[in-house]
């Protein structure tokens, strides 16, 4: 169920590379900030800038070439993003995102497993 | 009240739990600490720093005060989710960029 105060974001994404490597781009620090760091982000808010330079992720946890957990602290908030990935069945990669701005007691078993059905 | 306190005072569990229970309706501390193992003072904590922050209000019927959420707190919320609706999906071309350029 979606409620007016759900701050969370899911995303998915099919991606062109095996599980292992994908996992190494999502947590070996250089290739993390190859393409996450040094983002900037749009608002449409004037007072608004981008992120930087207040970005910064913090490793929870990890579980090898499945799920891999930041805290986020930004100009703004201090969120979770977790990552979660998963063999597609085709060579590729299963690649969700959920983001949540606040970690709520109440969501940490929602998570559902990866893997594409057979 | 800045951005960052306005954030903190979502971050805490119980807080935002509170918080999202008023998403139901509007109720009296009593009603909402219901299912809490919340003292009554510290329940009143929680919903002065909610007030505070902008993110509940409160309304007076005689001795009865009524706690509701507060849509320009909602709007705040739904301001930091549409940054990163946008955020994420750049973020993950340049991630399918990155892993092209990975070795194997």
């Amino acid at each position: 169920m979606t409620r007016k105060t759900d701050a969370s974001i899911n995303l998915t994404y099919e991606l062109d590379a095996a599980p292992s490597k994908v996992w190494r781009a999502l947590t070996v620090p250089e290739y993390v900030s190859r393409w996450l760091k040094g983002a900037t982000v749009k608002d449409d808010a004037p007072e608004k800038n981008a992120l930087e330079p207040s970005f910064e992720l913090h490793l929870i946890s990890a579980d090898p070439d499945t799920r891999v957990r930041y805290r986020i602290k930004d100009n703004d908030a201090i969120s979770v993003v977790t990552f979660q990935i998963g063999a597609n069945g085709s060579g590729g990669t299963t690649f969700s995102i959920v983001h949540e701005l606040a970690m709520s007691a109440a969501n940490n078993n929602r998570l559902k497993p990866l893997r594409a059905a057979a | 009240m800045s951005e960052t306190e306005f954030f903190k005072a979502l971050a805490d569990p119980t807080r935002r739990a509170v918080f999202e229970r008023l998403a139901d309706g509007e109720m009296n501390a009593t009603d909402l600490r219901q299912g809490f193992d919340l003292s009554q003072p510290a329940m009143s904590q929680h919903l002065a720093v909610l007030r505070t922050a902008g993110l509940i209000a409160e309304q007076k019927h005689g001795r009865n005060v009524l706690y509701r959420i507060n849509p320009v707190g909602v709007a705040r919320i739904h301001q930091w989710l549409s940054r990163y609706n946008s955020f994420w999906p750049s973020r993950v071309d340049d991630l399918k960029q990155l892993l092209k350029e990975m070795d194997q």
